[in-house]
């Protein structure tokens, strides 16, 4: 479809959430296909072993669809589907039992093809760390034990890219609470998967730190 | 059984509301309703004494229900402690009390019920055992006037957002030197440093420490390590069929149109 088919393409998600608020269904639609990606990994980053996934992220649009006329700032949508979004993982994890990941070490190969298949693009790169399977699946355990106000930090953050202020507005929190929140995560990850970073590269160097004009080479 | 007799068994329960002589005219010849009765009366029994137990007679100041709190960690304090440990292990640093709680709001979170039930212990516990006083007590207090209005989700997200703001203030405030000296401080500030979101000034000392300081230079190579890493294990998701799941959307939220394409096509 091109935009002489549909003008609602390269609308910004403020207009489109004016016009879904007066029931444009045009524009319901392309507000679901430009965001529907996102939702979906978010689901998944959060609860990997979720079968539902799909089913979760359809009933989370359906919310969005029922309560756009309640959102004030349209400039604030994506946020606030961030926030639809956590909150129904959050309801949930409530309702599922409880089911702790395991990692058998005595996996063959044979068995862990499903994962190859998932991950296919873990073949070393020039600026890639080497990340072996059994790698993955610890960072999944540890994600997995994580309390799960750590890992929706740390999937917001490190997954998703939101700034911190976008990540205190998805989650209707101060913006203190979300740097700490994120320091504690990676604090909790960094014991959890001590002893595997180790064994990662040396040769991953740091080639610029964060940002302010201060590069640091190591 | 009708409705009606339903409802009229049910008033049957209410001895100011009926009268024992069309009770027993309502009962005649109909075991069905009788044992409808019985049923109810049990029923209403078994709540009235949940209630009883749950709801004292007079309902407790503020005051009084946080003292009586105290008192009960108090006495409680073994059991509370061994609980802990058991459920938790034991986590030796200094953030280890802000790790309980996280563990029991995760717990609490699965309604886990041997936690439910030392929750308000708990609540007291931390205001105990902080090393800095946080005054949680009095700000829960404040806003709980009563037991009623305790709600789990409640208390453990005011306590969890009153944790981060003390701990962030307590490691990122502009005001606050950096303390070098204190690695674990220093290491969970470096989270914000890897993030930019440290003033100039404060990158600049960062940096300068970083260079000099190979523990903690190791340690933030480690956190770049564990970003990295967590990027490439979540790179690639499930697919998704975008065309399939609209569809399924607006089906779900639009009927009528999927009933005119269907008229449509077949020529109605």
């Amino acid at each position: 479809m091109t935009i002489l088919d549909n003008p609602y393409l390269e609308m910004p998600d403020a207009e489109l959430v004016v016009e879904c608020q007066q029931g444009n269904r045009k524009a319901l639609e392309v507000l679901v296909k430009r965001y529907q990606k996102i939702v979906f990994s978010i689901l998944y980053q959060l609860a990997p072993d979720w079968e539902d996934i799909a089913d979760l992220a359809q009933e989370i649009f359906i919310r969005v669809y029922r309560h756009i006329g309640n959102l004030r700032n349209p400039r604030t949508f994506r946020a606030w589907l961030n926030q639809i979004t956590i909150n129904l993982f959050y309801d949930e994890l409530r309702k599922r039992p409880r089911r702790v990941a395991t990692i058998s070490l005595d996996r063959t190969s044979d068995e862990d093809d499903e994962q190859v298949r998932e991950f296919p693009d873990l073949s070393p790169g020039p600026d890639e760390v080497v990340l072996n399977r059994e790698l993955s699946a610890f960072i999944r355990k540890a994600m997995d034990e994580l309390p799960e106000q750590f890992r929706v930090v740390i999937v917001l953050r490190e997954l998703q890219g939101l700034s911190y202020e976008e990540i205190a507005e998805s989650l209707g929190c101060e913006l203190g609470t979300v740097k700490s929140r994120i320091a504690r995560a990676r604090a909790r990850l960094q014991i959890m998967l001590k002893n595997y970073v180790e064994k990662l590269p040396k040769s991953q160097t740091i080639k610029t730190i964060p940002k302010h004009n201060s590069v640091v080479s190591i | 059984m009708k409705l009606e007799e339903i409802i009229a068994v049910s008033a049957c329960l209410d001895s100011a509301s009926i009268e024992p002589h069309k009770v027993e005219l309502l009962m005649l010849n109909r075991p069905d309703l009788k044992k409808l009765l019985h049923n109810f009366a049990t029923l209403s029994e078994v709540v009235a004494s949940a209630y009883q137990d749950a709801i004292p007679a007079e309902l407790p100041t503020s005051d009084q229900f946080w003292s009586s709190l105290e008192e009960r960690l108090e006495r409680e304090e073994m059991q509370l402690n061994s609980l802990l440990s058991s459920s938790l292990g034991d986590l030796p640093s200094d953030l280890a009390e802000r790790d309980i709680w996280q563990q029991i709001e995760a717990k609490l979170n699965q309604n886990d019920p041997k936690l439910t039930k030392v929750t308000d212990l708990a609540t007291f516990s931390i205001t105990k055992s902080a090393s800095q006083p946080l005054n949680l007590s009095a700000a829960l207090s404040e806003s709980y006037k009563m037991p009623s209005d305790l709600v789990h989700k409640d208390i453990w997200g005011e306590i969890s957002n009153k944790l981060d703001q003390d701990f962030h203030q307590e490691l990122f405030s502009e005001s606050a030197p950096i303390d070098m000296a204190d690695k674990q401080k220093f290491f969970l500030g470096l989270s914000e440093y890897l993030d930019g979101e440290c003033s100039t000034p404060r990158m600049q000392v960062v940096n300068e420490h970083l260079l000099e300081c190979s523990t903690c230079r190791n340690f933030y190579l480690s956190l770049l390590k564990v970003r990295t890493a967590l990027k490439h294990t979540y790179k690639v998701s499930p697919q998704l069929d975008q065309e399939a799941f609209w569809t399924s959307i607006s089906d779900y939220l639009f009927p009528e149109d999927k009933i005119q394409t269907y008229r449509q096509a077949e020529g109605f």
